[in-house]
């Protein structure tokens, strides 16, 4: 079984489908774990509330959406990347506009990887599909994402 | 002096005299030895005289005065008495006495007193004579002047001490001297009248030149006088310090700045000085003796002589013509102003009048040049427009001028003298009484009283009003004044609050409408945001679906479906498009400008680059010329060109050989007129003015696809530039973009 893992957050059910749709014609939708804001994100990776009996290891990559109730994707953002036990985990921001604002903050804040959402689905489609190839299949996660015990001990 | 001395020295002559007399022991021993010897031959040679004869006694008795004086005589008569009486009278050898034998001594007695006193009284006027010749004498001797005695020809008997250290001869050689022999040659013949004078009118007086032994001469004033016994009495003086004096002070006048006149009790001159002469132009020779009224201008002459004879009547010192402008006149006619003095003066010829005068020409000159002057000054004193108030020590006013009358609504006259309190509100007083104090201290002219803060005047209806000063300090003839200079400021004060209060309503106005635009500019930026992610998001969802169903059904739909479920996602597509470029123009109107230097001719270059994909493998001729360094935001400068030469490109599509150009026209120094040129479709000029408006196409989009928003932006970018754009075309021969931009200013870059 493939252990590798990706995180998506996404408030919008039509971009989530269309989404792990463009995953799926990689056969990549099996390993993404759907949250509807930031603070279930961050509880997932903290394996907090409804995940703290989350078993597994850290997501190879995070697909975060900036527009999100309760807390958007920025702020997820900055959360990980100032612990050192998720810095390390890649973060790709998956929006819908190009703000330069954003994109400043996000690089700022040290993101891997920025992409913007076209509204052809057919170019949406490449994207998502380059995404999950590099991500999942050609790039090598950083190491203690596999660590599983050592993310949850860092944690408590 | 010497008189005391005389005298002392008579006194001590007489003494003398009387020391030299016999002493007491002999004249009363001679008394004895005569009446001893007088009563032995009367007893013994009785048989030559009467028994009874006293005469001998007598003898010694008056052998006695004679010799030993009045004590002696006395002495010897009693010794007589007693003796006589005894030894001579009847009976002799005793005491006895009767009427008949005493009858000698009745004779005896009082011829002997008689006898005495006589004697007494010679020696008395002995003793005054030679007393009194000894005082002669010492005068003679010790008197200050040379006297002389001579004999009725002049020659020399006698002479004193100061006559010889007057004339260094000793008495010796003096005495029989012939008085000719003492004074200068040519005084010789005036001995002989003189000798003639004293002899005709006993007395003379008159100086002569002497001559001393060695030769020299000096001065003397002789008196001479005859005496009694027909010699002659001669006094001499040594005058040469009066003649000295004399002298120093006719220097002294001849020497005076002052004219210096004398004038004889007629009116005539009788003496000028130096500066008469210069004064009045005439020499001494036509001065003397001539009437004081030729120095006098005709018109006053008669009244001259008026007030010359009025002061002699009633000579004092005092200035002539006091009040009034005196004149001189001068020997060419001219006139100039004097001063005058006049002093009596008492000669042997009367009273003469000695007159001091002075040339007031300068001094008039200068009056009238000070009172000129300030005049002058209270003329621009009056016509400042500043208050200027003069005050003394003691805060009283001495100058009001006609500025300060109307600041103060306060007359001149009558703020003079009052103290400058009045002017000053009350609750002020203290502080500028400490204020004027403290200045007074330093040693500062000037100094503006503004530090003082806000101060205020106070008018004479009771209105305070704030005012402006400065002072300044000045001693004159030991007393401080102080001069201080007002403002009335009420007006500028006014102008300045209503400034400040336009200045504050203006700023408060302007803070509002920034705030307001601000706001508006969040706003927009808010809108924008949500623009480009909540209606594109639709869209995407659209053509994403459309393009599910259209995987999910490609087996079941007929090609009308199939073609609609296109359209569907064209229509999603292009209001994607439309969103972009609309979030676009929206953000270069909001942009800010980074102005730098930016060289045109890198720019066209890399927007050309940019091209490449679109122009393929298109012909198309670029004439590009070397175009200017320009100021401007680079970012969106290359937005400008991208526009320009992507719609060139885009509207000589249907050209065989496009054509296109990228120049500069001749502008001015400070803007180039840079221009965007091509041989492409046109477009018809009555439609100019649609070009730059959004969503404005004159072409349809099956000609040439686009949305009608480039020229727009461009439009936008230049205008915020400070330039302006502008088109020329024409349907089917092209068109020229032209715009404006800054010129860098330094030429080198």
């Amino acid at each position: 079984m493939n252990t590798k893992t990706i995180l998506l957050a996404e408030d919008n059910p039509n971009d989530v489908e269309l989404t792990l749709a463009a995953l799926a014609e990689q056969n990549l939708a099996n390993a993404v774990m759907v949250v509807q804001n930031g603070v279930e994100a961050l509880d997932y990776l903290y394996r907090r509330g409804k995940f703290s009996e989350r078993s597994g290891i850290n997501p190879v990559v995070v697909l975060l959406d900036l527009k999100m109730p309760l807390m958007d994707g920025l702020q997820v953002l900055r959360e990980m990347k100032g612990d050192p036990a998720l810095k390390n985990i890649p973060v790709v921001i998956l929006t819908t506009s190009r703000e330069e604002k954003d994109l400043v903050e996000s690089y700022d804040l040290g993101v891997n990887a920025y992409v913007v959402k076209p509204v052809g689905f057919n170019k949406f489609m490449d994207a998502i599909r380059h995404i999950g190839l590099f991500w999942i299949l050609t790039n090598e996660p950083p190491p203690d994402t596999e660590d599983d015990s050592k993310a949850r001990d860092t944690k408590q | 002096m010497f008189h005391c001395v005389g005298l002392i020295d008579a006194k001590a002559i007489t003494e003398n005299m009387m020391v030299n007399l016999p002493t007491s022991i002999l004249r009363y021993g001679v008394a004895l030895i005569a009446v001893a010897v007088g009563l032995l031959v009367t007893v013994n040679v009785d048989f030559l005289l009467d028994r009874s004869s006293l005469a001998l006694l007598f003898a010694a008795v008056i052998i006695a005065v004679w010799y030993g004086g009045r004590g002696p005589g006395l002495f010897a008569l009693t010794l007589s008495v007693i003796g006589g009486e005894y030894f001579i009278i009847p009976p002799r050898y005793a005491v006895a006495l009767s009427w008949d034998t005493a009858f000698p001594l009745f004779t005896f007695i009082p011829l002997s007193l008689m006898v005495i006193q006589l004697r007494s009284a010679f020696q008395q006027r002995e003793i005054s004579l030679r007393q009194s010749e000894a005082r002669y004498h010492t005068l003679f001797e010790y008197a200050p002047d040379g006297i002389v005695i001579a004999d009725p020809n002049g020659s020399y008997l006698d002479v004193n001490a100061a006559m010889c250290d007057m004339v260094g001869y000793s008495r010796d050689e003096l005495v029989g001297m012939h008085s000719s022999k003492l004074v200068a040659v040519e005084e010789i013949p005036n001995v002989g009248a003189a000798i003639a004078q004293i002899k005709s009118e006993s007395e003379y007086h008159r100086e002569w030149q002497f001559r001393r032994k060695d030769g020299s001469l000096f001065p003397g004033e002789v008196i001479a006088t005859a005496m009694p016994d027909g010699n002659l009495l001669g006094v001499v003086r040594n005058i040469i310090d009066r003649k000295k004096e004399k002298d120093r002070f006719g220097q002294v006048i001849e020497g005076s700045p002052n004219g210096i006149v004398m004038v004889e009790p007629g009116g005539e001159i009788n003496l000028v000085n130096a500066q008469i002469e210069r004064l009045f132009g005439y020499s001494r020779s036509e001065l003397l003796g001539k009437p004081i009224e030729m120095l006098v201008p005709e018109r006053y002459r008669g009244r001259h002589t008026g007030f010359r004879e009025g002061f002699m009547r009633d000579p004092a010192t005092r200035s002539m013509g006091s009040g009034r402008d005196l004149f001189g006149l001068r020997k060419d006619g001219t006139e100039f102003p004097v001063e005058i003095g006049l002093n009596p003066v008492e000669t042997e010829r009367g009273i003469m009048v000695l007159g001091t005068i002075v040339d007031i020409t300068e001094r008039k000159g200068a009056e009238e040049a000070l009172r000129r002057s300030q005049e002058q000054l209270a003329g621009i004193i009056n016509s400042a427009m500043d208050a200027i108030i003069t005050v003394d020590s003691e805060q009283r006013i001495v100058v009001f001028n006609s500025a300060a009358e109307r600041m103060f609504r306060y007359p001149a006259d009558e703020a003079i003298a009052q103290s400058l309190d009045r002017f000053i509100p009350e609750r002020f007083r203290e502080g500028h009484h400490n204020h004027i104090r403290n200045f007074g201290r330093t040693n500062v002219t000037r100094r503006s009283m503004a530090s003082l803060g806000a101060i205020f005047g106070l008018r004479s209806d009771g209105e305070e009003f704030p005012i402006e000063a400065s002072i300044s300090q000045l001693e004159s003839d030991g007393q401080k004044f102080y001069t201080v200079i007002l403002r009335d400021i009420t007006e500028r004060k006014t102008a300045e609050a209503q400034n400040r209060r336009l200045h504050e309503t203006l700023e408060n106005r302007v803070t509002e409408r920034t705030a307001d635009l601000e706001a508006a500019n969040k706003e927009l930026e808010a809108f924008s945001y949500s623009v480009s992610h909540d209606l594109r998001a639709p869209l995407r969802h659209i053509d994403g679906f459309v393009q599910l169903l259209a995987k999910r059904e490609a087996e079941k739909l007929d090609p009308t479906s199939a073609r609609y479920l296109d359209v569907i996602s064209g229509a999603a597509g292009k209001m994607g498009m439309l969103i972009d470029e609309l979030l676009a123009f929206s953000r270069t109107g909001r942009q800010e400008i980074r102005a730098v230097q930016v060289d045109l001719n890198a720019l066209v270059r890399e927007t050309l680059r940019v091209l490449e994909p679109a122009i393929g493998d298109r012909r198309i001729r670029w004439n590009i010329d070397l175009l200017p360094t320009v100021e401007g935001d680079p970012t969106l400068l290359g937005l400008v060109l991208a526009n320009l030469l992507s719609n060139a490109v885009k509207f000589t599509r249907e050209r065989d050989e496009a054509e296109i150009g990228v120049g500069v026209l001749e502008g001015t120094d400070e803007q180039a007129t840079v221009f965007v040129r091509d041989n492409g479709a046109g477009f018809d000029m009555q439609y100019a003015g649609k070009l730059f408006g959004v969503f404005q196409r004159l072409h349809r989009d099956e000609e040439f696809e686009g949305i009608g928003i480039g020229l727009a932006t461009v439009q936008r970018i230049v205008n915020r530039h400070g330039g302006r754009i502008w088109a020329e075309g024409e349907p089917g021969q092209g068109a020229t973009f032209y715009f404006t931009v800054k010129k860098a200013q330094r030429r080198d870059v």
